[in-house]
């Protein structure tokens, strides 16, 4: 009896090249993964850990070297392309050509494995179009041509087409890639609420590290040709996975924030005291510029120099007492950096 | 531009065309009043007013080369617009890839090889057996060509690459058809070099019969596969993933393109940029990606485009007319290059 949320599964899969006889391997495996049904997972990996290959031959657009991937108990290579098509639909990297096409239209493409021989569109299909132009959000963009779009647009239209497919299983190719900041977010808290509330298996490729902890039930994260964790991404945080993936001597993991932070050559001792939100961003800088901050609490007070955050009508202002005499006032951290600077190196 | 819906342009085309056919019949080297051209046209009744010298030429002449342009419109332009969604490419189109030389060297076998017998008057001469001949090697090389491109293709991801290993192949085979050339009698070569130069005239009877049913069954072929040409316009990867099956698509795309390549350079020599232009000045006019729409389009602006070409190849003389390459050319290439500078984005499907 096949569970029926088990959507897609792999059994000791290896993925990789194979031309003649040369194999490459680019994931050795053995994988035994699992989608399930209103799973949002997302795929981490540094550059070149295999992510694409992986996602394509869970696609079944790919052949595996070793193994094999599931949907119903049935091979996906040995489905016809049609069934295929409706198990699994892909969001990709590279930008479509199409650039006359109307959204609509492009939309409407997403019906192709359901369509007849020369795309006619039924009742079922213009509903199912409406609702996938409807759950991306892009109702305003429907009767726009694709040149005109934006990087942002123009991937959540991909992302209707998909939707449009109407497959147990979405994946998507580094969708954020082009994205800015806030259309990156957007994206990937419409994955998740679709995960949910759609029911679809939704497997994702992403850098995005930090949004990544936020919206996925799992995470599957490539190490390197060798190896895959996957678990919550809490877990994963917790065991120091994410450290040993993305291990690197001048980057540094935060555990506390699940954040990376460049390591910097702290050196310098510089003494700080203040508090509050510009506090923070004066440590900030000082570690930037290559000074060790000690707090004024852990240290004698004799430590030159000292940097003192204080108020100056409504404005944080810097003093910097290097003595009992030189006290230098600052109206900026710029400013406050560029006399440091001199007066250490 | 005022926004028509594609019935209504198409309507206008049609009608745009049914003036040309017309125009094209109504000019020639021998002066034939309109009034006589339409009557030879649409009566039966063979009144003593009209010279019998007059009707053969309308009958016999006029209205079949005018058919061929027809043909031929919508063949080369169909052609092109398979080409350039398969290889994603805008510079596409058959001759580009080598198909159209393809087609020639299949003529060329059969024109050089055959001896004094098969020249290209002795084989219009034998008939329906002699073209079906000279179609079925054109269709062959235009196909062989195609499927070495093709399979060339399968290996490299880049279009770029893809249209310079066309182009390639597109040379070797115009230099192995030089070699033959070269060890050719003189009068074998200069029926070549005249059908080199394109030739609307001379289809007749049961060529055009033939001509007209293989360029048919192409564009059907076309007009069925429109559904997976749209869906190659999101690149091999998408359209893998929508269902299409690749290879079915391709093997689809090529015969039907090798059809109507191959037929049209059997028949009219190897007609050049209609094949590239028309499916841009489509796009333009049309304002849409879609194969469904594209096709039919593509069809009725390559007739009227032929079909004009054609009008003013009379033009200069009484007695001769210009080859319809040179024409196809001069007219076509400031059109395209009018459209592409009025739009953006160069690279536009």
């Amino acid at each position: 009896m096949p569970d029926p949320s088990l959507l897609l599964q792999t059994r000791d899969l290896q993925t990789g090249y194979r031309s003649g006889s040369k194999k490459t391997i680019t994931t050795k495996g053995p994988l035994n993964l699992e989608v399930r049904a209103g799973q949002l997972i997302c795929l981490l990996g540094p550059n070149g850990a295999g992510k694409s290959t992986l996602l394509r031959t869970l696609a079944g657009l790919h052949a595996p070297l070793e193994g094999r991937v599931e949907s119903n108990g049935a091979d996906v290579r040995q489905l016809t392309p049609t069934q295929r098509a409706r198990t699994v639909s892909l969001v990709l990297t590279e930008r479509v050509g199409a650039y006359q096409l109307t959204v609509y239209s492009l939309v409407a493409l997403g019906r192709y494995p359901y369509s007849g021989w020369m795309g006619g569109l039924g009742e079922t299909d213009r509903t199912v179009i409406e609702w996938a132009i409807e759950a991306a959000g892009i109702q305003a963009l429907r009767d726009r041509k694709l040149f005109t779009l934006s990087d942002g647009e123009s991937q959540k239209v991909m992302l209707a087409r998909a939707l449009a497919q109407d497959t147990p299983v979405l994946m998507l190719d580094e969708p954020t890639a082009h994205l800015d900041l806030p259309s990156r977010i957007r994206l990937m808290r419409l994955l998740h609420q679709l995960a949910h509330q759609t029911n679809k298996g939704i497997l994702l490729s992403t850098h995005e590290l930090e949004l990544a902890l936020q919206v996925a039930d799992e995470v599957w994260l490539l190490q390197n040709r060798e190896t895959l964790h996957k678990g919550a991404p809490e877990d994963l945080v917790l065991n120091g996975a994410f450290e040993e993936a993305f291990a690197h001597e001048d980057i540094r993991f935060d555990k506390q924030t699940g954040t990376f932070s460049i390591q910097h050559d702290n050196r310098k001792p510089v003494l700080f005291a203040g508090e509050g939100p510009a506090a923070w961003w004066t440590r900030r800088a000082l570690q930037r510029n290559g000074f060790f901050v000690v707090e004024t609490a852990a240290a004698g007070a004799e430590l030159t120099p000292l940097v003192r955050l204080i108020e100056r009508g409504g404005q944080p202002h810097w003093r910097l007492e290097s003595g009992a005499e030189d006290i230098q006032e600052f109206d900026s951290i710029a400013a406050l950096l560029f006399v440091l600077d001199q007066r250490l190196s | 531009m005022p926004v028509l819906s594609p019935k209504v342009r198409l309507t206008g085309l049609l009608l745009l065309l049914l003036l040309a056919f017309l125009l094209d019949i109504s000019v020639g080297s021998v002066k034939i009043p309109l009034r006589d051209v339409f009557h030879i046209l649409f009566s039966s009744s063979s009144s003593s007013s009209i010279e019998d010298t007059w009707k053969f030429i309308v009958e016999k002449i006029r209205v079949p080369k005018a058919c061929t342009a027809v043909l031929a419109g919508c063949g080369l332009s169909v052609s092109g617009l398979q080409m350039q969604t398969l290889f994603r490419n805008p510079l596409a189109d058959p001759s580009v890839l080598g198909i159209t030389a393809g087609a020639s060297l299949g003529v060329a076998m059969v024109m050089l090889a055959g001896g004094s017998i098969a020249t290209l008057f002795a084989i219009r001469e034998l008939g329906i057996s002699g073209s079906l001949l000279i179609t079925v090697a054109a269709c062959l090389g235009a196909g062989l060509i195609m499927l070495l491109v093709l399979l060339l293709s399968g290996r490299l991801r880049d279009n770029v690459l893809m249209l310079i290993i066309g182009i390639m192949i597109g040379s070797i085979t115009t230099s192995i058809i030089s070699i033959w050339q070269y060890f050719s009698a003189p009068e074998e070569v200069k029926d070549y070099l005249l059908w080199l130069f394109g030739s609307l005239g001379g289809v007749t009877g049961g060529q055009l019969l033939i001509f007209g049913t293989v360029t048919i069954l192409g564009l059907s072929m076309a007009w069925l596969s429109s559904k997976m040409l749209d869906a190659l316009l999101l690149g091999e990867n998408y359209a893998r993933s929508m269902g299409l099956n690749p290879q079915r698509a391709r093997l689809i795309i090529i015969c039907s393109s090798s059809l109507l390549a191959g037929s049209i350079t059997a028949f009219c020599g190897p007609i050049g940029f209609v094949g590239i232009a028309v499916p841009h000045i489509t796009r333009q006019l049309f304002r849409t990606s879609s194969h469904r729409i594209l096709v039919p389009a593509c069809c009725l602006v390559g007739t009227l485009l032929l079909l004009f070409c054609d009008v003013l190849s009379q033009l200069p003389g009484n007695q001769t007319a210009l080859p319809i390459n040179i024409i196809t050319a001069l007219i076509g290439s400031p059109v395209v290059i009018t459209l592409l500078l009025r739009q953006k984005n160069i690279n536009a499907f």
